[in-house]
């Protein structure tokens, strides 16, 4: 669908700003497929219901997510514990997929 | 294949037909839940990379050779007014580049001890750059939406948070690049269908609160604590997981979508060209 139309689904993400700061300079996104409108609808309504404070810590824990397995801290261990826990994995180093030793 | 796959019958033992040769040859390891063929090979390859790695640019290897020769004609084809000699060597240095960029990449890796020394200062610095970009309190009432700029830092750092953006080709026009908007695959735990089993959810929230808390001591718990409501509101948004990616559920989502678009996206233009 054309990219207004389907921004206007989702007023509170920008999506239009979005993918043009995702998009090359050069280039002219006009329109995109939209595999879950649904979605786009409710997580507007979901943000514009909720505490910027639980949005920041969102995004904060979306980068702890993310990044805790590059960084060796206690702080962060918890949640790594968990992740093997849920993979079922004994701790094993994650370098790239080949390394150590 | 057992040794004597000529005298079994897979009526009788299949099991043994297939696997005893493999279980005569191999052990399971304490650190393996499971092992086959593609895990052997894998293996193979992270040693072959682990060597490649640990060694110096090789300037002589045939493997490297061939594949120089095979991108420096692919260029050859673009910019054909350059003369092929020229190519070899304005080629060499970008595989040598990209060989040091790899080398520097995977010994970083390995410097355990200064990973430990550096801690948490990474992950803080990037946690405060997101608090700046999305601040607890609105700067000023024009700046109400203004959730593109954490959302494209993360998507800087390849992360997804609220809305996973992707190129594909056109389903209607296959020759012609689509860019598609969906919900992310995951919001915290693994699969959308995690957040029905409240046990887990609640173990889920315990770790979250815990660790965020260790990075913001200062901060009440309380909005830590309601991330993993938020997740879990957005997952019940998001089109279920065996759906999102059916050919036949889609159309009614497509219905409201016109697929046509010639725009590339930064990284597949990097990719094509």
């Amino acid at each position: 669908m054309k990219l207004d139309k389907a921004a206007a689904i989702a007023p509170e993400i920008e999506l239009r700003a979005l993918i043009e700061g995702l998009a090359h300079s050069d280039s002219n996104v006009e329109r995109v497929i939209v595999m879950a409108p649904d979605y786009l609808k409710q997580l507007s309504s979901i943000l514009a219901a909720t505490d910027r404070k639980v949005i920041q810590s969102y995004f904060l824990w979306k980068a702890v997510q993310s990044l805790s397995s590059y960084v060796e801290a206690d702080a962060v261990k918890p949640y790594k514990r968990f992740r093997n826990v849920l993979a079922g994995k004994v701790r094993y180093s994650t370098c790239s997929s080949a390394l150590l030793k | 294949m057992s040794p004597d796959y000529k005298e079994i019958d897979p009526c009788d033992d299949f099991e043994e037909l297939v696997c005893g040769g493999w279980r005569e040859r191999h052990d399971l390891r304490a650190d393996q839940g499971s092992a086959f063929t593609g895990t052997l090979m894998s293996e193979q390859s992270q040693l072959l990379l682990r060597h490649i790695l640990e060694s110096s640019y090789p300037k002589d290897s045939q493997v490297f050779k061939s594949s120089t020769s095979i991108r420096s004609l692919l260029i050859f084809r673009e910019h054909s007014y350059f003369s092929p000699m020229q190519l070899m060597a304005v080629e060499k240095s970008v595989d040598e580049k990209n060989f040091d960029k790899m080398k520097t990449a995977y010994d970083a890796c390995l410097d355990e001890n200064h990973i430990k020394d550096v801690g948490l200062k990474p992950l803080n610095q990037m946690l405060e750059e997101i608090k700046k970009a999305y601040p607890t309190v609105a700067s000023g009432a024009s700046n109400e939406h203004d959730l593109k700029e954490p959302i494209l830092l993360l998507a800087k750092y390849g992360i997804t948070s609220l809305v996973s953006t992707g190129t594909g080709p056109d389903d209607t026009n296959p020759d012609s690049v689509v860019v598609s908007v969906s919900a992310p695959y995951s919001f915290g735990l693994p699969s959308q269908e995690r957040y029905q089993d409240d046990k887990l959810v609640e173990k889920y929230r315990d770790v979250a609160v815990e660790v965020l808390a260790n990075l913001y001591p200062e901060q009440g718990k309380d909005s830590f604590a309601k991330v993993v409501d938020l997740e879990k509101q957005l997952a019940a948004a998001a089109p279920a997981s065996e759906d999102r990616d059916d050919v036949v559920v889609w159309p009614h989502s497509a219905a409201i979508t016109v697929h046509e678009t010639d725009i590339i996206i930064e990284v597949l233009q990097s990719d094509e060209t």
